[in-house]
């Protein structure tokens, strides 16, 4: 499977141009600090109760002290450093956005998948999906003896697949209202947050692996048509062999993906905040967003346009 | 008052293109080996739209034919995405659907229809407002009677914004 290869790509390419996506680049113009910038503000104000959102205010030097635990752990959250922000009860979950945005996810990978292993996709007289019950049920069945591996090399399961549990659950964050602005914190709000990121991100992952538009019903993994193979992709096989199928995906996926961005906000709060509270340097500040949130920033590009219309070309008169 | 304007001279003279969607219709050919002078290839022309769902991706259509050495249509239907980046928009495109062969061909002497992959990169140049010039090249993947053919696809043509 060479899904964790696209997922990276994918995410390299989206967390490349994420720069042009960061909320700092609408202050670019005016050349201010971010803590002056009005839509950074604006959009701290309409937050929601319970979020401890960084003030505009401070300094760099309080808000070090600000940051740092106190002697019980808790971090302290200094009325001059922290704000709560007005509750909006009219803002639920984005149901429809975040589905649209997944779906589009998952048409960018199938795209590559589709043409890397376009030979098994019409491996069935040429048409994909054909004999689809037969072979489903052949894949599950399939699927539930085979074990942990499938195959892949490690970083596959290790790392390329909690990148894509990660993004798909930055798309769940990021069309929550109750947990879009929300920080690293020991708060229940952020941990309750993080939790139902991660169950889209099973949802997404289950999806992927096992459900009706997966790669196991796409490209015939663990089919009569598609029999096992050595450890090493050779035909046919002889002992230990794979099938392309394993439990490794399902549970890696959401636990590495919402372990990884839960990293990310980590190094959002701590460090990320603390540069851009530091410098008004806009090149400085951007790339080590972007460096410190690539799936943050891969995932924000596959958000809907709010405004109704695309970032536009110049043409000049 | 003295010399303070509220938009600099380079912003007066810039038009924002807009972009909720687009139509191209244009010239295409087929190419199986673009490199080899002696492959066989196709012209014809090549039909798109593209409707905006998220802020760089959109849904697309797209409808092409070519003749040659053989005749085949294709009905694809996907994901678009592309930024403006100043004056031009580069995007890259995966399509899926069907290509076929109405005639007798290669494969058999009656139509065949085969799924069909494109995954594609162009790039848009704003002539006017309303009006830019693409170019575009697609990998076309396709299933003939069990052989996996890959053709590469170039079009080139104008492009109505809306």
């Amino acid at each position: 499977m060479r899904t964790s290869v696209v997922v990276f790509a994918v995410v390299l390419f989206l967390s490349a141009i994420c720069l042009g996506q960061l909320r700092s680049s609408l202050c670019d113009l005016t050349n201010r600090r971010l803590e002056d910038c009005p839509s950074l503000n604006s959009a701290q104000e309409t937050s929601h109760s319970g979020l401890h959102l960084l003030s505009s205010k401070e300094g760099p030097a309080e808000a070090s002290e600000a940051d740092a635990p106190d002697a019980a752990g808790s971090y302290s959250h200094a009325s001059s450093t922290l704000i709560a922000s007005q509750p909006n009860a009219n803002s639920g979950f984005h149901w429809r956005r975040a589905l649209l945005e997944s779906f589009t996810f998952l048409t960018i990978e199938q795209g590559y998948v589709v043409h890397s292993d376009f030979f098994w996709v019409t491996v069935e007289n040429g048409v994909p999906f054909n004999h689809y019950w037969r072979d489903y049920t052949r894949s599950l069945s399939t699927w539930v003896h085979s074990g942990w591996n499938d195959g892949d090399p490690n970083w596959y399961g290790y790392v390329g697949h909690p990148i894509q549990g990660a993004l798909t659950g930055f798309i769940q964050i990021q069309n929550d209202p109750q947990g879009e602005k929300l920080e690293f914190s020991r708060t229940k709000a952020y941990w309750w947050s993080r939790l139902k990121a991660g169950l889209w991100n099973a949802a997404y992952s289950t999806q992927w692996n096992l459900g009706p538009l997966s790669e196991v019903t796409g490209e015939k993994y663990g089919t009569k048509v598609r029999g096992p193979w050595n450890y090493d992709g050779s035909w046919p096989c002889h002992r230990h062999c794979v099938t392309g199928v394993g439990q490794i995906d399902i549970v890696m996926t959401p636990l590495g993906g919402t372990g990884w961005l839960i990293g990310e906000d980590f190094l959002d709060r701590f460090i990320v905040r603390r540069v851009e509270r530091a410098t008004p340097n806009r090149f400085l500040i951007d790339t080590v967003r972007c460096a410190l949130n690539p799936i943050r920033g891969g995932a924000n590009m596959l958000t809907e346009n709010r405004h109704g219309i695309a970032p536009p070309a110049i043409l000049e008169k | 008052m003295e010399g303070k304007t509220a938009f600099s001279p380079s912003e007066v003279q810039t038009i924002p293109v807009p972009h909720r969607g687009d139509v191209f219709l244009g010239y295409s050919h087929m190419s199986g080996d673009p490199l080899s002078g002696g492959a066989a290839s196709e012209s014809g022309w090549n039909v798109s739209a593209e409707k905006k769902l998220l802020r760089y991706f959109g849904a697309v259509a797209d409808f092409s034919g070519q003749s040659g050495t053989t005749t085949q249509r294709g009905f694809l239907f996907g994901l678009r995405g592309g930024t403006s980046i100043r004056r031009v928009r580069p995007f890259a495109q995966a399509l899926f659907g069907a290509v076929q062969l109405p005639e007798s061909n290669h494969y058999a002497s009656k139509p065949v229809t085969s799924f069909a992959e494109a995954l594609g990169v162009g790039i848009d140049s704003p002539l006017t407002r309303l009006l830019s010039w693409r170019v575009e090249a697609d990998n076309l993947m396709t299933s003939f009677d069990g052989h996996v053919r890959q053709d590469l696809r170039l079009s080139i043509g104008p492009v109505l914004n809306f």
